[in-house]
């Protein structure tokens, strides 16, 4: 009897070894990297309006084109530009270093004289990076405005500078015209 | 001398002969005696092992960062995107966010598949940033799901999102870490 005892006592030893074993060789483990970039919030803050200065029409329209130097750099048509405060939009950019930021404008924005006259159009934008900011420089088109890409060897960078082409129109009447454009910018 | 020295070690062998034959005699004895048999039923369950190879990593993306404040960012499994906050301090600006994926091969087993840890520690080298609220297969799955494959499905794809807390004063970086997945026959 003993010796019977003995023999099923091992046995169940055996089955229970290969049920823990087999338990062992059913577990499976990978690892699962986890990636995350975290780069400073873009602040861009306006430095400087755009101001075309004082302009004259002979009443035929023209262009006027401002300079991201804060010059009239050319004059089309019946228009001439007739001094004032002549000055290229200016603005800082805040980031993370060493990263392309696409700057952008749109293609063409409007001004206005409060409605006393037809609102007149700027397009063709133009953009230039400080050398701190990539130093590079892009003139847009009036179908899709300026693009610009920066990097920046400082978190603030100021310096960048903003122009455009004014179209005055045929018979546009005198006064102040105000408007807005709005540069973005974006990490790539 | 040497005669008697014979004699007594040739009558051991022959004691302990007569000792063996009894001692059979009287094992068979008792054998026939108490003689049943029982059949004992043998089974086995033979199954694949489990195995798990990763197929995509998670990852959040390029995420900016207003830096006077905390914000956290999720990437949902269910959604299959990553989705932030509503407290204005991050914004999602590059890179390709995507949930982690790991591949499970089995058999016709209920397989529990469970994350290691419950909170991860990215590093960018210098500082640190936190992912914890793990969640397999669906947005609010939890770390621990067991899942049943399908009749004729040898494998399955587990999704795992999780949540990144970034605090104030977060420094930028590319921030790295990883976390273990188990999965078991139940």
């Amino acid at each position: 009897m003993d010796k019977s005892l003995h023999k099923v006592l091992l046995g169940s030893t055996t089955l229970l070894a290969i049920g823990a074993s087999g338990s062992v060789a059913q577990a499976a483990t990978t690892g699962v990297p986890i990636n995350a970039e975290i780069v400073g919030a873009i602040d861009i803050t306006q430095t400087a309006a755009m101001n075309f200065g004082a302009l004259t029409d002979s009443g035929a329209g023209g262009t006027a084109v401002l300079g991201t130097g804060g010059t009239i750099t050319g004059v089309t048509g019946g228009t001439t530009s007739a001094g004032g405060t002549i000055q290229a939009g200016g603005f800082t950019l805040k980031a993370t270093t060493g990263r392309n930021i696409d700057i952008t404008t749109p293609a063409t924005v409007t001004i206005d004289d409060a409605g006393a006259g037809a609102p007149m159009t700027v397009h063709s934008f133009a953009l230039l990076a400080p050398a701190g900011g990539g130093g590079g420089n892009n003139t847009g088109t009036a179908a899709s405005g300026a693009a610009l890409v920066a990097s920046l060897s400082a978190a603030t960078v100021t310096g960048f500078s903003v122009g455009g082409t004014l179209v005055v129109g045929a018979a546009q009447a005198a006064g102040t015209y105000t408007g807005t454009v709005t540069v973005t910018a974006l990490y790539q | 001398m040497l005669g008697t020295s014979k004699k007594r070690s040739l009558v051991k062998p022959l004691v302990a002969s007569a000792l063996v034959s009894l001692s059979c005699l009287t094992s068979q004895a008792i054998r026939n005696a108490i003689a049943s048999t029982a059949t004992l039923p043998i089974t086995v369950r033979l199954i694949r092992a489990v195995e798990i190879t990763l197929d995509a990593s998670l990852d959040f993306g390029t995420l900016a960062m207003t830096t006077d404040r905390a914000g956290t960012a999720r990437m949902d499994t269910s959604l299959n995107r990553l989705v932030i906050d509503s407290n204005s301090s991050l914004s999602l600006s590059g890179g390709t966010p995507q949930v982690g994926r790991f591949i499970v091969k089995g058999s016709l087993y209920p397989v529990t598949v469970s994350v290691e840890e419950t909170s991860v520690q990215l590093t960018n080298g210098v500082d640190t940033v936190t992912v914890n609220s793990f969640n397999l297969m669906t947005g609010d799955g939890g770390a621990r799901v067991t899942v049943m494959p399908q009749i004729g499905q040898n494998s399955f794809t587990v999704p795992v999102g999780a949540s990144l807390a970034t605090k104030a004063g977060q420094l930028d970086g590319t921030y790295v870490g990883a976390t273990r997945i188990f999965a078991n026959f139940q």
